[in-house]
């Protein structure tokens, strides 16, 4: 239970599958490819939460703070790049009177959440709906990032930024799954 | 070998499952965006024919030779503006405007930042092309405050297409010389009578000293008591 276990979801995953596997016959091939892929777990793999933890805690910030200046907690500060003070005072930057922001940086703690209970308990099959989450996440990104370029008529770097962001985080829980459904198999 | 495929098929339609969760997911959020943006372009499609019960000529609302004239100086970001946009403007166009006893007017004094100028060009440009009244409702509604992009030049527009006018002549107006000069004018004019802050209602050209939202019917009442109605 120590915080400093490490990131070990897939092969915590394929352990579950590897009674099945050894019941299959045993073979010394079998073995040595599972142990091959046990260690580039060790080597690799196994670090992959903490890159998508991040990306999740740094979205839910950069979301905050967007939802901030739309409430006007703080001031909006946009750079050389783009209008994100129109953006975010467009009448998109709501979904029935509350803030996009708002629900990004919901969506974003859920994610990070959903994480960690994927990596305190593997065979939760939460992972499945982390990636809808996320997913869902990008496709409204994109509607978002295509409202700015033909209706609004201006770029916020920061929302760009949290498509990036989100879209790096469906790439990752994607390889993850598939990582996980071929070591199933 | 059997146990492992039938596990691999099961997997199979949770994918489609969950593809289709986050499909779902994001058109209710689009759906529901694009249902409440329509029912806010609804609203001010009915805001633009509620004025048009009244007499209007540029910023003034009501019969020119009503025998009350009440004029307010405003400034779009000023919260109070807003507030006295609901418990005082629209009672007494509802109440004293509309039986033709009192005439109201609006002028400019943007006195907080840059968006407070520009939301008075935008208004000039409504007034410019006879919508002024759907326009400021429209612009009120918003609740902008402290030049945080609510009433950027951008956004000035979507809500000037929002409440059924041309954009690209808005655009064109609104950076054009004579909206900047027109609020110039009114600002310079507001500061000649030394005026120091928003809202400012003079009755018949008398200023009024408010302690609460009701004084100012009040007022209005003596007025019209004065003015033997």
């Amino acid at each position: 239970m120590s915080l400093s276990k490490p990131w070990r979801l897939p092969a915590a995953e394929r352990r579950t599958e590897k009674p099945e596997g050894d019941a299959g016959g045993g073979a010394g091939r079998r073995a040595a490819a599972s142990a091959a892929e046990a260690a580039a777990d060790r080597a690799g793999e196994a670090r992959w939460p903490l890159p998508l933890a991040g990306l999740s805690l740094g979205g839910a910030g950069l979301s905050a703070y967007l939802w901030q200046a739309k409430v006007g907690g703080t001031e909006l500060i946009c750079g050389p790049l783009g209008d994100c003070v129109t953006v975010n005072a467009s009448v998109f930057s709501e979904v029935m009177g509350v803030p996009v922001a708002l629900l990004g940086m919901l969506m974003y703690l859920a994610l990070a959440g959903v994480l960690l209970v994927v990596w305190r308990r593997p065979d939760s099959g939460l992972a499945n709906y982390g990636f809808a989450l996320a997913l869902a996440g990008t496709l409204f990104s994109l509607y978002l990032t295509g409202l700015e370029a033909f209706v609004i008529g201006a770029y916020c770097v920061w929302c760009l930024t949290s498509w990036i962001l989100i879209t790096g985080i469906t790439w990752q829980w994607g390889r993850m799954l598939r990582r996980t459904a071929r070591n199933a198999h | 070998m059997a146990k492992k495929k039938s596990k691999s098929r099961k997997q199979q339609p949770s994918m489609g499952l969950i593809i289709g969760v986050a499909v779902v997911l994001v058109a209710v959020l689009i759906g529901a965006q694009q249902w409440w943006n329509h029912r806010q372009f609804q609203n001010s499609i009915r805001a633009a024919s509620y004025y048009e019960q009244f007499p209007t000529e540029g910023t003034r609302i009501g019969r020119a030779d009503a025998p009350v004239q009440v004029v307010e100086y405003f400034d779009f970001q000023c919260p109070h503006c807003q507030t006295a946009s609901d418990r005082i403007v629209k009672p007494l166009i509802e109440q004293y405007v509309a039986e033709g006893s009192v005439a109201f007017t609006y002028r400019f004094f943007p006195i907080l930042g840059p968006e407070s100028v520009l939301a008075a060009q935008g208004a000039y440009c409504a007034m410019e092309m006879g919508m002024f009244w759907p326009y400021q409702d429209y612009l009120f509604a918003k609740k902008g405050l402290g030049n945080r992009g609510t009433y950027s030049r951008n956004n000035l527009i979507a809500y000037a297409r929002e409440v059924g006018l041309d954009a690209n002549a808005f655009a064109e107006c609104l950076e054009s010389d004579r909206a900047v000069q027109y609020v110039r004018a009114a600002h310079d004019q507001a500061v000649r009578l030394g005026l120091i802050g928003t809202p400012t209602f003079f009755v018949n050209g008398q200023p009024v000293s408010l302690s609460s939202w009701e004084d100012m019917f009040r007022v209005v009442e003596q007025a019209l008591a004065a003015a033997g109605r």
